[in-house]
């Protein structure tokens, strides 16, 4: 489960982000995932939720944007996106394999570098600054 | 209200700021670092074992990851002093701040190459860099041609990779051809040795490599090249 191990990392690097202004509530963050980041998305949501408990981040919506591979050939240079990004890490493993082409489309080519498709980024979040209802929640307690 | 907050950074930026840090007091101390990779049973440790024999006497350390046992580090201790075990309890991969601490009281200046032998799994360890020179990930022939087919997030980012346990190709009818085209599929240039701790065939390729990795890399100093 290192899905857990990175979900922690990602609420620390929110959680720091937002350390001068406390009241700051994150209600969705997003990310992009590629087939080759070796993540699987269902483990990833649920070690976010729970490494997210007690945290700012609690509650947050993940929008996930699936990126696709990209191959690149070494001799001309012809750059091809491959098929559709699948929906989970755990089916690409297998399926981006069988996508990968054999030889350059343009000049044949036998050798593909793969350029694109690990992508485990942290694009942005959805704050709201919350000064009210923080005052709110202390006057009423 | 809501507003958008930009990031644009990698979900592992605070693990890979660490290892940048390590990447860099490696180089300056002139230690050549190796993160070895592969699923439990491979044959990291005999491997590690062999590779520090031949290497000798170049001083070579090597930092264990293991969920539990010492044993591993036990069988180190008897080819160099320069063994740390780092046991992750549940924990499936190393990660930087790991190693540093592991290391911390380490003259690194000493070694001339530091193997991090990582967690036995092909699947974790792909996203933590160590601050490691190089990934290795090894694969045994008693594994099966297609084993490299399952895991193309850690084939992708492999600097070289091992197939070991050469001495079993044949009584095992072990396809090499099939599994060339397996790694290729993914990484089409790195480079495969295939090589046995046991009978040490390939062993002298695999130390011509290591040697290519330190800056004043000396590929000469070999039997292949020699021959040539
Ligand atoms: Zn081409």
């Amino acid at each position: 489960m290192h899905e857990l191990a990175i979900a922690s990392s990602l609420v620390e690097t929110l959680a720091e982000r937002f350390r001068e202004r406390p009241k700051t509530r994150i209600t969705a963050v997003y990310l992009r995932l590629g087939p080759l980041a070796g993540v699987v998305e269902s483990a990833l949501r649920a070690a976010f939720e729970v490494a997210a408990l007690g945290t700012l981040a609690e509650g947050a919506r993940l929008e996930i944007e699936h990126t696709s591979l990209k191959v690149r050939c070494h001799i001309c240079g012809h750059e091809q996106a491959l098929a559709d990004p699948a929906e989970d890490g755990e089916d690409i493993r297998l399926s981006c394999l069988v996508a990968l082409p054999e030889v350059c489309p343009q000049c044949s080519a036998p050798v593909l570098d793969l350029v694109e498709g690990d992508e485990l980024d942290l694009v942005a979040a959805e704050v709201i600054e919350n000064e009210q209802a923080s005052d709110v929640r202390t006057t009423t307690d | 209200m809501n507003k958008q907050v930009t990031f644009e950074q990698r979900l592992t930026e605070r693990n890979d700021a660490r290892a940048a840090e390590l990447r860099r007091r490696f180089a300056a101390a002139g230690v050549v670092v190796v993160n070895l990779m592969s699923s439990p049973g491979a044959g990291k440790t005999t491997l590690l074992s062999a590779t520090l024999a031949a290497l000798s006497p170049e001083p070579a350390g090597v930092v264990i990851g293991d969920l539990a046992t010492d044993n591993d580090a036990q069988r180190l201790r008897t080819v160099t002093p320069w063994v740390r075990q780092i046991t992750t309890g549940t924990l499936c991969h190393l990660e930087a701040a790991m190693v540093e601490e592991a290391i911390a009281d380490w003259e690194l200046s000493q070694l001339r190459y530091l193997f991090i032998e990582n967690v036995g799994n092909l699947v974790c360890p792909a996203n933590f860099d160590l601050g490691e020179r190089a990934r290795v990930v090894l694969f045994a022939v008693t594994e099966g041609e297609d084993k490299p087919e399952k895991y193309p997030p850690i084939l992708y980012r492999a600097d070289l990779v091992l197939l070991a346990k050469s001495d079993l190709l044949h009584p095992l009818a072990f396809d090499e051809q099939r599994f060339v085209v397996a790694v290729r599929r993914v990484n089409p240039r790195v480079p495969i040795l295939t090589l046995s701790a046991r009978t040490g065939e390939g062993l002298g390729s695999w130390l011509d490599w290591l040697r290519t990795l330190h800056p004043t890399g000396r590929p000469g100093s070999s039997d292949r090249v020699q021959a040539s």
